[in-house]
C-alpha cells in the first residue's frame, strides 16, 4: 500500500519531510484564491521536479468544483505539466476526468469528491480509462471492496480530516471583520464551526470534519480488501502535521501496531479522531479495533 | 410590465408525496408530476410511494394524458444495482415512462436496457459544466437537472453546447453545500435501515435517508479560546422563482416545484400559481408583475411556516427524540 499525502504550496513543500511518502497530491483543489496554491501557480513545474527528485511518485490535483469558467484554468494546468514527470492527475468531476483521457495521455485518478459511490460507477470509469478512485467518502468497506473487483486501484483516507460538503464560495469569509483578517489569509487561521458538540472545520469552499478520521487499527483490513493507496489528508494541516502522521503510518506498515503510535495519533487533534463511514455508522464516531 | 409573447413547450412538473397530491398535482396544471418509489429517493419514506400507490399514481397521470416520472434518485450500494434494474423494469412493464437517477453508472446500465425510457439525471449528479453534462447525456441522460447555484449564462452555454434537456427547480432550497455533495447530516448522525431488502441510511441525503439539516443549527465561530460569532445558521433558503421565468423559458425544457414533503393544499396552490403564470405568458396579455409577487408572497408566508415546523422535527430526530 503507497501511503500518499497532499500539499498545497511550493512553500510548504520545501518545509516538510516527503520521507514517510511515496507520493504527494500537489496543490490545494478547494480554491483558486488560496495563498501561493499550486493548482494556479507557475511553480506547479517546480513542485513536480522537486516530488520527483526525492524519488516520489508527484501527482497534480486539479479544482474540485468546475463550472464551465474554471474549465480553461485547469486546462491550462495540464497544459503546463505536459511535458513534465508527473505521475497521474486527480480530479473529482466526472466532465473534466472525461476530458483529460480524451485529450492528454495522463494517468488518472478520481478523487473523493467525484461521488463514486457503486461498482456500475467504477465500472463506466474504468471503460473511460481511470486507473484509480477513490470511493465516496460515505460508502462502507464492504462497498469500498466491491468497488475493488472491478479491478480499478483503489485509494482511501486513512488519517485526516474528510470533506463533508463543498460550496462554490467560502462562508468564512463572512467573518473576515469579526476575525480580523481577510482572504486568502483568513483560512490558515485554526477556527472551527461549533454547535453542541458538532464541530467542523472551514477550509476555502471546503468544509472539513472536526475530527481526524483514523484507520490506525484497521490497517490489515484496508489491506486485505485490496487498497492501494492510503492518503493522509494534510490539506488545512501545519507543516508538522503531515510527517508526524506519515512516520507513523509507515511504522504501522513497516513494523507493525504500536500502541504509543496510536495514542500519539489520538492526541493530535483536541476535537479528536473518527472512523468517518468506513463503518456504515455516524460519521463522528470512533469505533476502535473492536470490529 | 411584461409583454406575454411566447411560444411555449415547457413542462412544468410537480411533486407527488402521496396519490393525493399526485391528483392534486395535475388537477392544478402540472404537465408531469414525479413521485419517489419507497426505499429508493431523495426523501422520507413517508414521502415515497408504495408499488400500488404508483400504479394509481401511473393511471391519475394517463387520465390527465401526463407523465408520471419515478425517483430513484438514491445511490444504491453495489450490491443493490440488480435489485434497483430489476425494479425499474417493472415499472417501465407498468407505465412509467420516466426515470430520476442519480449515479451515472447505474445510468448507463438502464440505458442499455431500456432505449425508450426517458433518463432524468438528478439534481444530486451535482452536474456542474458542459464537458460534466456532455458524460451524462453519453452514458443515457435525456435530461439533466441544473444545480440551483448555477446561472442562466452557464446553462445557455451547456445548453448550446450539450444540447440536452434542462431542467430548473422553480421552488426549492440552496443548501449551503453543492447539492449532493453534503455528509454534514450523516456526519452527525447516521442509522442505517431497511425496507424490506433495500438498505436505507436514515441522516444520508444522497443515500434516500432523510438529512438532519444540520446547516440550521445554531453555530458560533471559535478557535478554542475566543467566540469570533455565534448563533448563526449555515446559509439554507428556500426560494420561489417569478421574474426569471420569462427568461427561463427561452431555454430550458422544464420548470421543476419540489415540495414532496409540504401539505397537499399548499402544494396544489403553487402548481395552479405557476401555471397560470406560464398560460399568461403564453397568451398575449399584459402581465402585472407585482399583483403576481404579492399573491407569491402570500403563499411563500404559508410555506415557510411549514417549513419551519419540519425543521425542529428533523432536528428533534436527529436526537433519537422523535421517529420519523
Amino acid at each position: 500500500m503507497e501511503i500518499v499525502t497532499n500539499v498545497p504550496t511550493l512553500e510548504q513543500l520545501s518545509k516538510c519531510s516527503l520521507e514517510p511518502y511515496d507520493g504527494i497530491y500537489l496543490g490545494n483543489p478547494y480554491c483558486w484564491r488560496y495563498d501561493g496554491n499550486l493548482i494556479a501557480s507557475d511553480d506547479i513545474k517546480n513542485a513536480v521536479e522537486l516530488v520527483k527528485s526525492e524519488g516520489k511518485k508527484a501527482y497534480v490535483t486539479t479544482y474540485a468544483v468546475p463550472r464551465n469558467k474554471d474549465l480553461p484554468l485547469i486546462f491550462k494546468l495540464i497544459d503546463a505539466i505536459m511535458d513534465s514527470d508527473v505521475d497521474a492527475i486527480e480530479s473529482t468531476n466526472l466532465g473534466v476526468i472525461n476530458y483529460i483521457k480524451k485529450e492528454y495521455d495522463f494517468r488518472v485518478h478520481a478523487g473523493g469528491l467525484t461521488n463514486i459511490y457503486t461498482s456500475a460507477t467504477a465500472e463506466l470509469l474504468v471503460e473511460i480509462g481511470v486507473e484509480r478512485i477513490m470511493p465516496a467518502y460515505e460508502i462502507s468497506l464492504e462497498e469500498i471492496e466491491m468497488i475493488k473487483r472491478t479491478g480499478v486501484e483503489i485509494e482511501v483516507v486513512i488519517h485526516g480530516k474528510i470533506p463533508l460538503g463543498i460550496s462554490h464560495n467560502c462562508f468564512l469569509t463572512k467573518f473576515e471583520e469579526s476575525l480580523g483578517e481577510k482572504c486568502p489569509d483568513i483560512c490558515r487561521r485554526e477556527v472551527y464551526f461549533e454547535s453542541d458538540g458538532l464541530v467542523l472545520k472551514p477550509f476555502g469552499n471546503v468544509t472539513l470534519s472536526g475530527k481526524d478520521v483514523c484507520m490506525y487499527e484497521h490497517i490489515e483490513k484496508l489491506i486485505e480488501i485490496g487498497v492501494n493507496a492510503g492518503r493522509v489528508e494534510g490539506i488545512s494541516e501545519r507543516i508538522g502535521y503531515r510527517e508526524r502522521v506519515g512516520r507513523i503510518y509507515r511504522r504501522r506498515l513497516e513494523v507493525g501496531f504500536d500502541r504509543k503510535d496510536l495514542e500519539k495519533l489520538l492526541s493530535l487533534n483536541r476535537h479528536g479522531v473518527c472512523n468517518g463511514f468506513y463503518f456504515n455508522r455516524t460519521g463522528q464516531l470512533y469505533v476502535g479495533g473492536g470490529v | 410590465m411584461l409583454e406575454g409573447v411566447f411560444e411555449l413547450h415547457v413542462e412544468l412538473l410537480a411533486p407527488g408525496g402521496s396519490v393525493e397530491m399526485v391528483q392534486k398535482c395535475f388537477e392544478s396544471g402540472a404537465n408531469s408530476v414525479y413521485v419517489g418509489v419507497k426505499g429508493w429517493s431523495r426523501r422520507a419514506s413517508r414521502y415515497e410511494l408504495e408499488d400500488h400507490e404508483l400504479v394509481d399514481a401511473i393511471r391519475i397521470a394517463r387520465d390527465f394524458n401526463g407523465e408520471l416520472r419515478a425517483g430513484f434518485n438514491a445511490t444504491p450500494s453495489s450490491s443493490e444495482v440488480g435489485m434497483c434494474l430489476e425494479k425499474i423494469e417493472s415499472l417501465y412493464s407498468k407505465g412509467v415512462s420516466a426515470v430520476i437517477l442519480n449515479d451515472i453508472g447505474l445510468i448507463k446500465l438502464v440505458r442499455d436496457r431500456l432505449k425508450d425510457l426517458k433518463i432524468v439525471a438528478s439534481i444530486g449528479c451535482n452536474i456542474l459544466n458542459y464537458h460534466e453534462a456532455r458524460l451524462y447525456k453519453d452514458a443515457g441522460a435525456n435530461m439533466i437537472v441544473a444545480d440551483c447555484k448555477l446561472s442562466f449564462d452557464e446553462l445557455k452555454e451547456i445548453k448550446e453546447k450539450v444540447g440536452v434537456g434542462i431542467e430548473v427547480l422553480i421552488h426549492a432550497n440552496t443548501d449551503f453545500t453543492y447539492l449532493g455533495k453534503c455528509w454534514m447530516s450523516g456526519y452527525l448522525s447516521l442509522r442505517p435501515d431497511k425496507i424490506g431488502d433495500k438498505s436505507y441510511f436514515v441522516g444520508s441525503p444522497n443515500r434516500g435517508g432523510v438529512c438532519f439539516r444540520p446547516c440550521l443549527k445554531k453555530w458560533c465561530l471559535t478557535d478554542g479560546y475566543a467566540k469570533f460569532a455565534d448563533g448563526f445558521n449555515l446559509p439554507n433558503d428556500m426560494f420561489l422563482m417569478l421574474e426569471e421565468i420569462p427568461t427561463l423559458v427561452e431555454f430550458v425544457d422544464c420548470l421543476k416545484i419540489q415540495g414532496r414533503e409540504y401539505s397537499v393544499e399548499l402544494i396544489g396552490e403553487i402548481v395552479s400559481f405557476y401555471r397560470r403564470f406560464l398560460d399568461c405568458l403564453k397568451s398575449d396579455c399584459n402581465i402585472n408583475i407585482e399583483q403576481w409577487k404579492r399573491e407569491l408572497l402570500r403563499i411563500a408566508t404559508r410555506r415557510d411556516a411549514e417549513r419551519l415546523r419540519k425543521t425542529l422535527l428533523l432536528m428533534m430526530a436527529s436526537e433519537g427524540k422523535v421517529k420519523l
